[in-house]
């Protein structure tokens, strides 16, 4: 966290509210996005995620706190705004009969500062299939369609509401390695995703969101450290040993059995390790079988959330 | 700039989607056929006339489908969220859409056009640029009528409630179905509150008739306010996304958009003659100057012309739409009733007058107080006395009494309701001492059939004859014992046929002769046996000068010089001096009410007043 201190702030949000009727959409939300870094807002549907990016776009208006965009007001300075950020939305529906050159160069009509169409539609392997109309692109054609419009205008920062919602497998990865070419451009990018291994593979740090309230914020590698849940130890011992022996061993959280295997959570792992080793030694025991599993921002969101996160 | 962009390319997307084409481009060419084969069979005066119909249709189709149902569509299928991430504006949307919209429309003109022209031979009276302002502003008008619904509506289905009720309405009560003066009165002062009443009008009275477009500059400026209320609203409430909902109190504020139709419709209503316009062009397309059925009376309104021609002292008022008959006691040539220029309202009026030429001057017979116009007269020289029949009287209410001039006034000698109806032809069968009738209308019915009275009761004759009309001249030839007549008035119709009736039965005698002729003077020259023709309009809106004879056998044309062209006047032939006198009717080009009154000797035509 602290050697982000220095870096620019692009995106602040602070104490954000958003009602619908009686629902409370965003309930006191803050955190910044520093120039240049992959930014995760990670959450279940209906976390918010969707309302916090609309409002960052200018697309909605807060009930109350401040956000500040590129230095901008997005309630007040929404086209001046909009001439600096891209943005991907949940759905993108285009014209039936539009033609996907047509789209990209329509859109890019609309800035004063445009990419080159050309370009993108090779970095976005569109350029086969540039003269076909958007009714007959198939789901991921359409995706890299729109994040291809994301970027018509070379924005400063990139906007992602679920950029992979719905794709098979291979098509995420090919949407995840072109959201990392934005990073080695230098873009700042925001995304939204209820995939955890979306926000571990591609944020620099992420926010884990729940019914509209920030409960989490790091680097991904920082959430799973300070969590309590330690790293999770499966073992077969060559012959039964109680419970109670292995809880006091150094490190040790927690300690289950089932089906002849004992599952352990340790922190830190390595000492957990060798005073387990040390014990089996001196118990005449012997490990069978080690697997050493890390936490990852699943069981995070599952400890601070108490709930699993829905796929 | 990203107006014209998105403009352009929906313009594209519509020019590759099947079902936007044929409506767009086919659909509109299905109506030409329709209208111009089924209504105007071809004819091209009236293709030029239903030319403004299908050209409004084609307008109030794009406005209410187009752009209107487009609108919501978008909305709905979330295309708008996109545009909506660009720094674009609710305005830049609108007027993109507005512009694909009329960009859409031109192509579809040209199509109109074309094949009005190649196909139906439609003459172009209208100018090009009047044509393209019309449909310049026509298009605009109903885009803000589309674009009002597309913002009131919340979800497509209410969008195509709301469009079905104002379209259907539009559509069936404002003459681009059926023309105007064929409406019942009541729907035609209920069309005066519409938008495709003023479209329709308008483009009637350029193409069918050539009228400057700067007379209806309060049509056109209406259409144009109601536009911009519509691309306000649109404004207003303009929302991207469908989730977005207006709430009911929104919705009523849009009842602002109807006002300028409100204050043109209350202001229409009130006018002396608010159908007049719509008569012109009516009949411009269809025999004569008369109006269509339902206003034929009142087209020769003459707005041009407050200026009737010069008042004489001590004679009648110019006058159109009267009746003259020659009475044989008195010895002079009446005239009664009709319409005269009222300087005060600017509008025609009723007088119930008669007057009496004796070749020297006019002497006022008598002011029955009973105001009429297009009432026949007839002299039954059995009685001796000038009877005259139905017409139609203040309010345009129309009976079916027969009256005689009496005391200095008209006295009721029979009232048979069941004959209701006026310009209808009437002759005295002097050999058989019975009144003959012959057609006429009320309001929008039209009659083909013959009475006879024989001085107690009408009865019947059940012969087959002349087809249906009003308007036709007749005279009773005494030599042949026949009642002649010439033409008439029907609409869509041109009507050059002569008949005799016998007593007994209808014999087509003639026809060629004089051509097809509405309101021409007819009387019978007893001296030299012949009947003699005067004036009259033809099924292609020209007045005639001309004078003709039927001898029985043929008709002769005996005189092209004489009195200037003119219909709805009076005329008879007074034995006693032997002479044909004519006085007063509506010429046109310049549209005038005449005062002048002409005697002709049997060759030549004299012009005795004023």
């Amino acid at each position: 966290m602290t050697q982000t201190m220095e870096k620019t702030v692009l995106v602040s949000v602070q104490n954000l509210h958003k009602h619908y009727g009686d629902l409370a959409a965003v309930s006191g939300l803050s955190f910044d996005i520093f120039q240049g870094e992959v930014f995760g807002l990670l959450g279940p549907n209906g976390a918010g995620k969707t309302t916090t990016i609309e409002i960052i776009e200018g697309l909605r208006q807060p009930d109350s706190g401040s956000v500040r965009v590129c230095g901008l007001d997005p309630a007040q300075e929404s086209m001046a705004l909009k001439e600096r950020i891209g943005a991907q939305l949940q759905s993108t529906v285009l014209p039936d009969k539009m033609r996907v050159d047509e789209a990209l160069r329509l859109f890019a009509g609309f800035y004063r500062h445009s990419a080159s169409v050309e370009t993108l539609l090779e970095q976005f392997g569109l350029a086969e299939k540039r003269h076909t109309f958007f009714e007959k692109l198939s789901g991921g054609q359409k995706q890299r369609l729109a994040l291809a419009l994301a970027l018509v205008n070379n924005p400063e920062l990139v906007l992602l509401d679920e950029p992979t919602v719905g794709l098979d497998p291979q098509l995420r990865r090919d949407i995840y390695a072109l959201i990392e070419r934005f990073r080695g451009e230098g873009r700042t990018v925001l995304l939204t995703t209820h995939y955890i291994e979306e926000a571990e593979r591609l944020c620099d740090r992420v926010a884990i969101v729940d019914r509209g309230q920030l409960v989490a914020l790091g680097t991904p590698r920082e959430l799973i450290a300070h969590s309590g849940q330690g790293t999770r130890l499966e073992l077969r011992l060559a012959k039964p040993v109680g419970l109670e022996r292995l809880r006091v061993i150094d490190g040790v959280i927690d300690c289950r059995e089932a089906e002849g295997a004992y599952f352990l959570r340790a922190q830190p792992p390595a000492v957990t390790i060798a005073a387990l080793v040390r014990f089996l030694e001196s118990d005449d025991n012997a490990l069978l079988d080690l697997h050493i599993a890390r936490p990852s921002l699943e069981d995070v969101f599952v400890e601070m959330t108490g709930r699993r996160m829905e796929h | 700039m990203a107006t014209l962009r998105i403009a352009l390319l929906t313009v594209r997307l519509v020019m590759r989607t099947k079902v936007a084409l044929f409506f767009t481009f086919l659909f509109p060419l299905v109506f030409l056929f329709a209208y111009a084969g089924l209504i105007a069979h071809g004819k091209p005066e009236v293709v030029a006339y239903m030319f403004g119909p299908v050209v409004t249709l084609n307008i109030m189709g794009s406005g209410f489908f187009g752009l209107g149902i487009q609108s919501v569509m978008q909305r709905e299928r979330g295309s708008l969220r996109r545009y909506r991430l660009a720094p674009l504006g609710p305005r830049t949307m609108l007027l993109s859409n507005l512009l694909a919209n009329y960009l859409l429309q031109l192509p579809t003109l040209g199509l109109l056009l074309l094949c009005a022209v190649v196909i139906f031979h439609m003459p172009m009276k209208i100018g090009w640029a009047t044509l393209l302002i019309l449909v310049t502003v026509g298009t605009f008008a109903f885009a803000g009528f589309g674009l009002t619904i597309a913002s009131v509506a919340n979800t497509m289905q209410e969008a195509q409630v709301y469009n079905n009720i104002v379209w259907f309405a539009l559509l069936f009560l404002s003459g681009v179905t059926f023309p105007l003066p064929m409406l019942p009165r009541s729907i035609q002062r209920l069309a005066m509150f519409f938008p495709s009443t003023y479209l329709v009008s308008t483009f009637q009275s350029t193409t069918a008739q050539a009228e400057p477009l700067l007379k209806h500059w309060p049509e056109m400026l209406v259409l144009v306010i109601s536009g911009f209320f519509g691309l306000l609203f649109a404004m207003k409430l303009f929302r991207w996304e469908k989730e977005e909902r207006i709430s009911t109190r929104a919705k009523l504020w849009s009842g602002v958009f109807v006002l300028p139709f409100l204050v043109m419709g209350v202001w229409m209503n009130t006018r002396a003659n608010p159908t007049a316009a719509w008569s012109r062009s009516y009949n411009a397309i269809s025999q004569d100057s008369a109006a269509g059925p339902g206003s034929q009376a009142e087209k020769p309104n003459p707005i041009a012309a407050p200026a009737a021609t010069a008042q004489v002292p001590n004679a009648p008022a110019g006058r159109f739409h009267h009746s003259g008959v020659y009475d044989e006691t008195r010895k002079e040539f009446l005239v009664y009733g009709g319409f005269i220029w009222d300087q005060g309202t600017q509008g025609t009026q009723r007088v119930g007058d008669v007057w009496g030429w004796d070749g020297n001057r006019w002497q006022l017979v008598a002011d029955t107080g009973v105001r009429k116009i297009v009432a026949p007269l007839a002299f039954d020289s059995k009685r001796e006395r000038t009877l005259m029949f139905g017409g139609s009287a203040d309010s345009g209410s129309i009976d079916g009494k027969l009256r005689s001039l009496e005391a200095g006034t008209w006295r009721v000698v029979k009232d048979a309701p069941y004959l209701a109806r006026e310009d209808a032809s009437l002759t005295y069968d002097s050999k058989r001492g019975r009144l003959v009738l012959f057609g006429g209308r009320n309001d929008e019915v039209l009659f083909a059939d013959t009475w006879e009275y024989d001085g107690s009761d009408w009865k019947p004759t059940f012969a087959a004859g002349p087809s249906l009309r009003s308007a036709g001249a007749a005279v009773y030839d005494s030599a042949r014992s026949v009642s002649v007549l010439y033409g008439g008035f029907r609409p869509l119709a041109a009507l050059g046929d002569t008949w005799e009736w016998n007593g007994e039965q209808w014999k087509l005698v003639s026809e060629s002769g004089p051509g097809p002729r509405s309101w021409p003077g007819l009387a019978y020259d007893s001296r030299r046996k012949r009947t003699v023709l005067f004036g009259g309009e033809d099924d292609k809106g020209h007045f005639y000068s001309d004078t003709w004879a039927w001898d029985g056998k043929a008709w002769t044309s005996i005189a092209t010089e004489g009195p200037p062209a003119r219909i709805q006047f009076a005329m008879a032939y007074d034995s006693l001096r032997d002479r044909i006198v004519v006085f007063g009717g509506v010429n046109n080009h310049p549209q005038r009410i005449l005062s002048d009154l002409w005697e002709f000797d049997g060759t030549r035509w004299t012009q005795k007043q004023p």
